[in-house]
């Protein structure tokens, strides 16, 4: 079988309307919350709605792809989806800070955040994880290099094991 | 597996491999060792579950505040 033909014997898959609201309301929760760690004035805080739906929406495109991957019968592990959508909520240009946010020494880690207390609050809530591993997850994911497979095992393996 | 000495210089064992090859026989085996959701329905219902449990800000203060306590000490001992 080629690929092709393996990716069109592929169900069509989209995230539901219910699930995407989900998303884009506990967003806005975890934004604060990742704020509150930080210490950053939810004034000096303003959020794209259209990054953010785009990188949900491109997030969507990720588990297809995934499926192309894994089987059907056996599906996706959670934490697989909690990685994709880490990664794109992280990545997306979501989040802006005012001049008066500037000098806070961890602004540039409020978005990465909120995206790893989204993924892991909707998508990979079984498994515990610690806070000094999040910030740590957190701070790689600003400053160095992290995608959806390296976010995927974090939720898969190393916040089960936690 | 054919050994490629063997091979090199012999055109029917040559197409042969590629034969072998291009029969179909090598297929992909299902990756089954972590799974789950499978479709739309199914992430609906994980979602669904979310506890919606708040993060502990406290215990996210204590670790930043000691790592910035950290990075004074030496500074104000120098």
């Amino acid at each position: 079988m080629t690929a092709s033909a393996s990716l069109q014997s592929l169900p069509e898959f989209s995230i539901s309307e219910e699930t995407k609201r989900k998303i884009f309301s506990c967003y806005i929760e975890c934004l604060k919350q990742a704020c509150d760690v930080f210490r950053v004035d939810l004034f000096d805080l303003d959020y794209s709605e259209r990054e953010l739906t785009l990188a949900v929406a491109e997030a969507e495109i990720d588990i297809r792809a995934m499926f192309a991957r894994r089987s059907i019968t056996h599906g996706i592990a959670p934490g697989k989806i909690a990685g994709i959508v880490a990664f794109r909520l992280s990545r997306f240009k979501i989040v802006h800070m005012k001049e008066s946010g500037w000098e806070n020494a961890n602004m540039h880690m409020v978005q990465e955040l909120a995206a790893l207390f989204l993924a892991r609050r909707l998508f990979a809530y079984g498994r515990p994880c610690s806070e000094k591993g999040l910030l740590e997850l957190a701070y790689q994911l600003s400053r160095r290099h992290a995608n959806q497979e390296t976010l995927g095992v974090f939720f898969d393996v190393f916040a089960e094991a936690a | 597996m054919p050994n490629l000495k063997d091979i090199i210089d012999d055109p029917a064992k040559r197409a042969d491999s590629v034969e072998r090859m291009m029969s179909g026989a090598y297929r992909r085996a299902e990756v089954a060792i972590n799974h789950g959701v499978r479709n739309t329905a199914e992430l609906d219902e994980l979602v669904r579950g979310a506890p919606g449990v708040a993060e502990n800000v406290a215990a996210y203060h204590r670790i930043i505040d000691q790592q910035h306590d950290g990075q004074r000490k030496p500074a104000e001992s120098a």
